[in-house]
């Protein structure tokens, strides 16, 4: 049997590494630096944005002198269980600590507000509309840090 | 003493264009919006506390609250950046698998 032409096995060499690195890339081997995007997590940030604002819409219409923490109450416990999931849903995804941060801090202040509440047993008007614009603004840059993860954002 | 908001926020706008180097092209938006967030904001507070809504006590409160605020604002432009350096890379993937296939 006649060997190879030096060419032939040149030729052959190429295309054995051209195939190699084809099935490397094959297999989904990429490199990242952040978490793809999650669609159901963007949802959940507009979601608890949403329910934060109502509830800041709701104490700022009732008189100063009727904001007993005991009427807001549930409304905490029920606000507090959506942020707790958001972190959760953020926590578990590797490569987003970023969008973890933005939600963790955001829980935090909220405990905040609702134990300072409920000390209190009121909630001044200046400061709730503070503790508002505040919220919404995080919330904003939540969602920024989700959306920017879009593919062709 | 005097406390010189617009400055402040230049400087603090110079120092991250400083920390991002060659990301600050794709930084620089979301730090920009991130500052202006936060002038007004501290605006909003100190109105509040000239207006009596809020007492000494309050405004210490509220300017703590908003190192978190802040806080918040830097993670979001760590992951837009990143976000847009991923894109970028995923891009460059995509023009090289496409020449590999068109090899093969």
């Amino acid at each position: 049997m006649k060997a190879p032409s030096p060419r032939l096995n040149a030729y052959c060499k190429f295309h054995i590494v051209i195939i190699t690195i084809a099935i490397f890339l094959a297999q989904g081997c990429s490199f990242r630096f952040i978490a793809p995007y999650d669609e159901k997590t963007e949802e959940a940030i507009f979601d608890a944005s949403k329910l934060v604002d109502q509830f800041y819409g709701k104490l700022l219409d009732t008189a100063e002198d009727e904001r007993e923490y005991s009427k807001f109450s549930e409304q905490y416990v029920l606000i507090e269980s959506e942020l707790k999931t958001l972190v959760f849903r953020n926590k578990v995804r590797s490569l987003n600590e970023d969008s973890t941060d933005i939600c963790e801090r955001i829980l935090k202040l909220w405990r905040k507000y609702k134990e300072k509440h409920k000390s209190k047993d009121t909630y001044s008007t200046g400061t709730a509309k503070l503790d508002r614009n505040r919220f919404s603004r995080m919330f904003s840059y939540a969602a920024r840090a989700e959306g920017a993860k879009k593919p062709n954002n | 003493m005097s406390f010189d908001l617009n400055k402040t926020l230049e400087d603090m706008l110079a120092a991250a264009k400083a920390v991002f180097g060659d990301e600050w092209p794709d930084a620089k938006d979301d730090m920009q919006r991130v500052l202006n967030d936060e002038k007004e904001a501290l605006k909003d507070i100190a109105e509040a506390r000239i207006r009596g809504e809020i007492n000494d006590e309050e405004l210490e409160e509220q300017l703590k609250d908003e190192k978190e605020a802040f806080e918040a604002g830097l993670s979001m432009v760590s992951a837009s950046t990143k976000a847009t350096i991923q894109h970028a890379l995923n891009a460059a993937s995509e023009v090289f698998w496409n020449a590999v296939r068109a090899a093969i």
